[in-house]
């Protein structure tokens, strides 16, 4: 690994907890002010001197990875497909981070509609290219309203008739009266490589990417 | 609207970078015309195809009541080409190229919309020591205008296809193609029949150092066609390694796209720390009926510049007007960009220091203006 360093993009949030049991274990231990929520640090050393971390929101470690500037980056499927990178391979799962995307709808909406009969359909979603691709599947036009966060309002403030999130427990579904109608697509968190660092840092990151494969319960 | 605002993925170039791409290209063709490539020009719009125009700016013409558009990829007019004014022609039929290409989307990653092709092809000829040629051709290109620590992927669909053409369903085939080429196999195995789940787990883990891989790609070769192209990837690795035994290797057996028209061996060039394709290319058919087998390469200016360790400084140098053409002679054979000043002579080095012109000449001296 002499003179090849590599930096792995982590995304900030609830998932940085589960994946502590993994990144503990390695060989590329992170520094511990990684995990703080009160560090404003955004760069973080290891017990490796070749392997730095960088810290992100989890929409952009695929743009981080994608453009080489991370050669490695943790990212949920769901993050993955929305931007689909030509550039981003992801090669092993990880077993954290499991959850679905999923259409919902306002509960008292539902009982008045037909959906057969629609051409299309306002939705309001984080996942834009998701939503489409989903509902053209379906000969069904959509207009997406591109929102990045507090989605479950929308339907109720009469904004759209769909919902396309991240459903985990379901509970946030159920305290805005929305109900879960259909999955899109299971989610779990997946390593993700640069598709050039891959074919010229061959042996280092296979050596990474087998080191991630050991620690996965 | 401002008036010097330009679309998106279109840019003026200046300078420095213009020249660099000029001597470049010139570099890279001149060492296709020493090694026997004709040189082609093909035109910038073409009647638009349907089948083959996919990212093409597409325009009509009122009066004519016909739709054209601007190249994309400069290959598939020296195909054209191969076909048409040079079907008769005595086979291989080698040629070079170079012109600007036209895109109508960019993407995120790559936003240009216009750049500059260079390429080479072999048109007409089966034999394996065409692609070796080819291949050595484009390392040769590459190496120098500065390129280093250079990664050569070698690859065929033949296997992909082998697998695929299991598949009957379109749109599972569009998904299985993206998950492959996201080498997500969990994903893929929810897609496909069980018992193809052996062929796929292996085929995506044929991807790595080549002489580590070699064995994988003999055990995927389970029918006398995948024999035939594993023993010429073989081959095409020993031959190469032998003469340039610097480059890395590498084996991927799964990088093709949906509409990839290289229908058999393909290579990519990859250089450390830099981002994205330096060069590809591979074997295809000229024409739709599958007859005649060609191979070549190609590779983008704008890529080769950001990947080229060579720093390109050029010497200019500012001189009076009335200067001798024999100095000037002379200093041009010195490697001097000369530029010629029309003021006073004692405001010379003045100006060569606001025009960022690092020498300039007096009293037949060149002086520094520093």
């Amino acid at each position: 690994m002499k003179n090849e360093k590599i930096i792995i993009a982590i995304p900030r949030g609830r998932i940085i907890s589960e994946l502590r049991k993994i990144l503990d274990k390695s060989n590329y231990k992170p520094d511990p002010e990684l995990y703080s929520d009160s560090s404003r640090k955004l760069k973080f050393r290891s017990s490796n001197r070749n392997v730095d971390y960088i810290k992100v929101r989890s929409f952009d470690v695929c743009t981080f990875v994608a453009f080489g500037a991370a050669q490695l980056g943790i990212a949920g499927e769901d993050v993955i497909q929305e931007f689909n990178y030509s550039e981003i391979y992801a090669p092993l799962d990880l077993n954290i981070g499991k959850c679905r995307i999923s259409v919902a709808a306002l509960k008292t909406l539902l009982k008045k509609e037909d959906p057969s009969s629609w051409s299309n359909i306002r939705v309001a979603t984080k996942y834009p290219n998701i939503t489409k691709e989903y509902f053209s599947q379906k000969g069904i036009q959509v207009e997406v309203i591109k929102l990045n966060g507090s989605i479950e309002l929308a339907p109720s403030l009469s904004m759209c008739r769909r919902v396309v999130d991240l459903v985990s427990t379901g509970k946030t579904l159920k305290e805005n009266n929305l109900i879960e109608i259909e999955k899109i697509m299971e989610v779990q968190s997946k390593l993700i490589v640069n598709r050039s660092s891959i074919k010229t840092k061959t042996k280092t990151i296979e050596k990474i990417i087998s080191d991630f494969k050991n620690n996965i319960k | 609207m401002n008036k010097y605002l330009l679309p998106p993925g279109f840019k003026d170039e200046l300078h420095e970078n213009v020249k660099t791409e000029h001597v470049y290209k010139n570099k890279i063709i001149d060492l296709f015309l020493i090694n026997g490539f004709e040189l082609v020009k093909t035109p910038l719009i073409e009647y638009y195809d349907n089948d083959i125009h996919k990212n093409n700016f597409i325009f009509k013409d009122k009066e004519e009541n016909k739709f054209y558009t601007f190249r994309d990829d400069i290959t598939l007019q020296v195909a054209r080409l191969a076909n048409s004014r040079l079907k008769n022609k005595f086979r291989p039929v080698k040629l070079c190229y170079y012109g600007d290409v036209i895109r109508k989307k960019g993407t995120m990653l790559r936003p240009e919309r216009q750049f500059l092709q260079v390429g080479a092809e072999c048109i007409g000829e089966e034999n394996i020591n065409s692609d070796i040629e080819i291949i050595d051709l484009a390392y040769q290109s590459l190496e120098i205008v500065g390129i280093k620590n250079l990664t050569i992927e070698l690859s065929s669909s033949a296997f992909l296809n082998y697998l695929t053409k299991k598949i009957s369903n379109q749109q599972k085939l569009k998904n299985i193609f993206k998950f492959i080429k996201r080498k997500d196999l969990t994903n893929c195995l929810k897609l496909i029949d069980p018992s193809l789940h052996q062929y796929l787990s292996k085929l995506l883990s044929c991807s790595g150092i080549f002489e580590k891989k070699q064995n994988q790609l003999i055990e995927l070769s389970v029918n006398k066609d995948l024999e035939k192209i594993s023993n010429d990837i073989i081959l095409i690795y020993k031959k190469l390694k032998n003469k340039h035994n610097k480059i890395n290797f590498i084996l991927d057996l799964t990088e093709a796209s949906y509409f990839e028209y290289h229908t058999g061996i393909r290579f990519t060039f990859y250089a450390k720390n830099v981002r994205g394709e330096i060069a590809r290319g591979g074997r295809y058919f000229t024409n739709k009926n599958n007859i005649e087998s060609s191979t070549g390469f190609t590779c983008y200016m704008d890529t080769i510049i950001r990947a080229s360790s060579y720093n390109e400084r050029f010497k200019k140098v500012l001189l009076p007007y009335s200067l001798s053409e024999n100095i000037k002679k002379k200093l041009i054979k010195k490697g001097y960009i000369l530029e010629t000043f029309f003021g006073d002579l004692k405001d010379i080095k003045k100006t060569a220091k606001q025009k960022k012109i690092n020498y300039y000449l007096i009293n037949n001296k060149i002086l520094s203006i520093n």
